[in-house]
């Protein structure tokens, strides 16, 4: 479409506004990262004051903050193998099905990811204290999976309905069981969907935080809720929760950036009317 | 041949659904049962049925019903302005203008980043005269030394501008995919009639999308009380309650000050109050979600 | 038959030595947890954990969160009856219902046996208030209170003879001390238990009001009082006429700088924080403050006052380890270590108070009243019911911290809001079946 000089001037002001909005508040805690203590309540601020990378250094070498960290890998890991190892089957069986059953039980599992997280925490917490699981990577990777199950479920199945039906007969008549037809071809086929679909449940675990902050005290505490430790009752030493907000934010952004063709899709796959 | 077919496709869905009902299901359970007695877990005396006490006495408490307005503030006011931005966006993002194609994946960021760090992220943003706003009013030369999280107004509208901002690029990457699936050749023809760039849009992208947008604006409505960690990180509820939505509540008053039943009652009540709501969208979500009769 | 005598020899000598080393370090191996704050005392605490690893043998982990999260997750830990932690932080207020729950394992055992301790030692009002039922459940290493800090120059300036012994007098010093330029005062505005409350409380009893008809036998709340009514308005014009723009939703930590910079005249704000604000490299005003007790009311002076202090888990798989690290860290040798080597004051040892590298390090006294004696004299008005032993207490008390602030920014008026407070507080104590 042609647009006239102010359509497109009020297009560039919309969109590169925009973008200044979301990109400020980042840029500035990435300088914040790289600043000393004084500078960061320097008045009137500067956006560049000195280059330290004394922030890092700091976090880097906070055994706590790795240990923290390393769990996050753990867990987010763990959510996804058990969350995929679940849902796949399903979302294949459900593929296959119509009509009420099929609606019945999508309907049933959006319910579920839409309570609020809140609801499942006091139980989870009654529960794992009595059971043990509290601090534990094993407890947090289950009440995860509460939310991200029904996300893959929901996800990975319009790419096992995009399967021709034909392909799937064709190796039921050569005399594949119907197991072998879903590992041998519905799987392959979909396996980017699975894949990226993986990485989007890889992000939710690693990001989520009433669970963690609830459920852990330090062995299984996740590098989210760790940043909080930094946000003491004297003092916030400002400079090292950047930087670790920065740190933890850098394995989402490498994700996020591989499987950005499938995160607009897939999700919108979900909300498509 | 096509019944027969189907069937035995439910073991694949078994195991599935006899794990997530255990893990959903018997908690939610689990949350009501507690909601009915008195649970002192300080003493370790054993609980004390009180049926519906805690739900009469939520109903005369008043940072209870303040916290309703707050979550509907912060439900209303972010998404509206989500869906204001988003759409704005979207259009002009269509039009592929000079160095706007890197915003598509710039628009990616907010949505995947950890709403922790977003918290912080906005947190060190507006610390008082020292932070980035102060810095860019600094630019515009306006000397700006106030404590916007101290004030409940100017509290609750940072985190109302900190949830517009996480939620806003997503939405508007989401209609922008809806956007770009409406031919070309049915914006040309309405331009060739002598339609303006506005009345394209007006009449023909916004009526199109109008599906998309009430999915979209049913998913956001759930997530928008997903900023509770930025609430966390950013005002912690504060001031006076005013960015105090009634998940945060609950929190508070299950975690800090332990009357856990209490807690469960504002959380069950908020939760069926949600699903009145959502659940007849949600299900017409489920059924459209159809394809599979395949 | 030699050999085997001398390989028996050898071993029992092995064995003896290996006792020895046991009788050394009796905790090798045991690894502490300690929840709690991050506070000036903690850092400096786990700057010499190191001394207590070499002498015992036990290691020693701190995990430290901010004031309200470390209370918060202490609650939680406590009541889970979970191993996790060995030593907690506890408030004064905290003590009772932990203590009373079996939560918290009495330390008089284990003082009695260490002679070294000398309860008598410690300041009465803060062993006092971690006592229940003559049991003691923690040892406090942190007296908390407020005192009068003014500015004798600016007093003198105006025309004033010594600081405010009474509310009234404060309110019409103020009015003299004011300048276009120079706000009298800043306290506390930020609606919190641990904010605006524990600056108000002094008020409200000073007025002669009380948040409950008659601690502890009837729990009624009697915040809609015309004394609280009283109080909570004289509070109000202080803050809005004579406090520093933004007092509404101060913290300590503005009043602080305030006062560091010589931005006001006087401000009653917490001891410990005298640290801070005489330290030459942080403050203006270092050599012109003097110290006072806090001014009263007509129904008397009431300083604020808690104890922080640590306790040891009653679940704790390592209590005596634990103990004796209490017993160690809030020893004579290690409080007069930190308290002449750190900024931190509010030390709870009268030992401490004496001591010349002390007194040396923090006896401030620039010709108005010593540091020192003022706190001194402060903590001898402490009532340690300021706070409210019940574990309804912080959620009643942020309640009506958000009332204050109602009135404060004139949303609405003290009778209107104070009222609504109390209804919700009497529901809360209704709840917890502290009322009938």
């Amino acid at each position: 479409m042609i647009l006239s000089r102010r359509e497109k001037f009020v297009c560039y002001a919309v969109t590169y506004l925009f973008a200044l909005f979301l990109l400020a508040p980042i840029v500035w805690m990435l300088s914040t990262s790289f600043k000393g203590q004084l500078a960061i309540f320097q008045k009137p601020p500067s956006l560049f004051t000195e280059f330290t990378f004394q922030n890092y250094a700091a976090v880097l070498s906070d055994p706590q903050f790795l240990h923290a960290f390393w769990n996050s890998v753990l867990i987010s890991s763990g959510t996804v193998v058990v969350s995929v190892a679940l849902a796949v089957p399903a979302a294949y069986g459900l593929s296959h099905l119509t009509g009420g059953r099929r609606a019945g039980f999508l309907s049933w599992v959006l319910l579920v990811r839409a309570a609020p997280g809140m609801i499942y925490v006091l139980p989870y917490y009654l529960a794992y204290s009595q059971i043990g699981l509290i601090d534990t990577r094993i407890g947090l990777i289950l009440i995860n999976s509460v939310f991200t199950i029904p996300l893959a479920i929901w996800i990975v199945i319009p790419f096992f309905d995009a399967i021709p039906h034909e392909i799937e007969e064709a190796a039921i008549i050569d005399g594949a069981t119907r197991f072998q037809t879903m590992t041998r071809i519905a799987i392959p086929l979909a396996a980017p969907g699975i894949a990226s679909t993986a990485i989007l449940i890889f992000i939710f675990a690693w990001n989520e935080f009433l669970f963690a902050l609830t459920l852990t005290r330090f062995e299984a505490r996740t590098a989210a809720v760790s940043i909080l430790s930094y946000m003491a009752y004297e003092g916030t030493e400002w400079g090292k929760v950047a930087a670790a907000g920065a740190l933890i934010l850098l394995p989402v952004l490498c994700f996020s950036i591989l499987i950005r063709k499938y995160l607009v899709q897939t999700t919108a796959g979900g909300v498509k009317g | 041949m096509h019944s027969s077919r189907l069937r035995g496709y439910g073991l694949y869905i078994l195991p599935t659904f006899l794990v997530l009902a255990t893990i959903t299901i018997v908690p939610l359970f689990v949350t009501f049962t507690v909601s009915l007695f008195l649970i002192d877990v300080t003493s370790g005396l054993p609980p004390v049925w009180q049926g519906f006490y805690n739900y009469v006495s939520l109903l005369s408490d008043s940072r209870f019903l303040n916290s309703l307005v707050v979550t509907a503030e912060l439900i209303f006011i972010p998404v509206a302005l989500q869906l204001l931005f988003g759409l704005a966006l979207a259009i002009c993002l269509r039009e592929r203008l000079a160095g706007t194609r890197w915003m598509r994946i710039l628009f990616l960021l907010p949505a995947v980043i950890p709403p922790a760090v977003s918290g912080l992220v906005w947190k060190l943003f507006v610390i008082p005269g020292a932070g980035g706003l102060a810095w860019l009013s600094g630019l515009l030369g306006i000397d700006l030394d106030i404590d916007l999280l101290s004030m409940p107004a100017t509290a609750l509208a940072t985190v109302v501008v900190a949830s517009t901002w996480v939620g806003t690029p997503f939405v508007a990457l989401i209609l922008l995919s809806g956007i770009e699936t409406i031919g070309k050749d049915q914006y040309e023809s309405a331009t060739l009639d002598g339609a303006t760039w506005w009345q394209t849009h007006r009449y023909i992208s916004i009526p199109t999308l109008a599906p998309i947008i009430r999915t979209v604006v049913v998913f956001r409505i759930l997530e928008a009380l997903a900023i509770f960690p930025i609430i966390f990180v950013l005002t912690g509820g504060g001031p006076a309650g005013a960015t105090e939505p009634v998940n945060f509540y609950a929190y508070v008053t299950g975690f800090d000050y332990l009357q856990i039943d209490y807690a469960a009652s504002m959380i069950v009540l908020f939760f069926l109050a949600m699903m009145a709501f959502c659940s007849p969208f949600l299900v017409q979500i489920a059924r459209s979600a159809e394809g599979g009769a395949r | 038959m030699k050999r085997t005598i001398a390989s028996l020899a050898l071993a029992a000598s092995l064995l003896a030595s290996a006792s020895a080393v046991a009788q050394d370090k009796p905790y090798e191996g045991v690894t502490l947890r300690v929840l709690g704050t991050q506070q000036p005392w903690e850092t400096e605490l786990q700057k010499r954990a190191d001394q207590f690893t070499e002498a015992t043998g036990a290691k020693v982990v701190f995990d430290l969160y901010s004031l309200t999260q470390g209370i918060q997750k202490v609650t939680v830990e406590l009541s889970s009856r979970s191993p996790a932690y060995d030593l907690v932080f506890v408030e004064a207020s905290d003590v009772v219902r932990f203590g009373g729950g079996g939560l918290l394992e009495p330390l008089d055992d284990a003082i009695a046996a260490d002679p070294d301790v000398d309860l008598a030692d410690f300041l009465p009002a803060t062993i006092d208030a971690n006592r229940i039922d003559g049991k003691l459940y923690a040892l406090p290493h942190f007296a908390a209170t407020q005192m009068l800090y003014w500015r004798p120059d600016l007093f003198q300036a105006a025309g004033i003879d010594g600081p405010p012994k009474t509310f009234s007098e404060m309110m019409d010093d103020c009015a003299k001390l004011q300048t276009p330029e120079m706000k009298c005062t800043a306290m506390r505005g930020k609606p919190s238990t641990s904010e605006n409350i524990w600056y108000w409380t002094q008020f409200l009893l000073g007025f002669g009001g009380s948040f409950v008809k008659d601690y502890p036998d009837d729990l009624t709340p009697t915040l809609d009082s015309p004394e609280a009514v009283e109080a909570a308005k004289f509070y109000a014009k202080l803050l809005t006429d004579y406090g520093i723009p933004g007092s509404v939703s101060a913290s300590y930590d503005e009043v602080v700088i305030a006062m560091q910079q010589g931005d006001i005249a006087m401000a009653i704000e917490g001891a410990p924080l005298a640290g801070r604000i005489l330290d030459p490299k942080l403050s203006k005003v270092s050599g012109k403050l003097g110290f006072a007790v806090p001014p009263g009311g007509p129904a008397g002076t009431f300083a604020p006052f808690t104890s922080q202090a640590y306790a040891v888990n009653a679940a704790s798989k390592n209590k005596q380890a634990a103990e004796a690290f209490l017993i160690w860290a809030t020893s004579k040798k290690t409080m007069q270590d930190i308290a002449a080597n750190s900024s931190f004051v509010a030390v709870t040892r009268n030992s401490v108070w004496n001591d010349p590298a002390f007194i040396k390090a923090h006896g401030y006294d620039f010709g108005h009243g010593s540091f020192t004696d003022a706190y001194r004299d402060t903590l001898a008005t402490a009532d340690p019911h300021y706070r409210l032993p019940i574990a309804e207490f912080r959620p009643a008390a942020d309640r009506v911290g958000a009332a204050l602030q109602e009135i404060v920014t004139g949303q609405r008026s003290a009778e209107d809001a104070l009222a609504a407070a109390n209804s919700d507080v009497e529901r809360i104590f209704r709840r917890a079946r502290l009322l009938r």
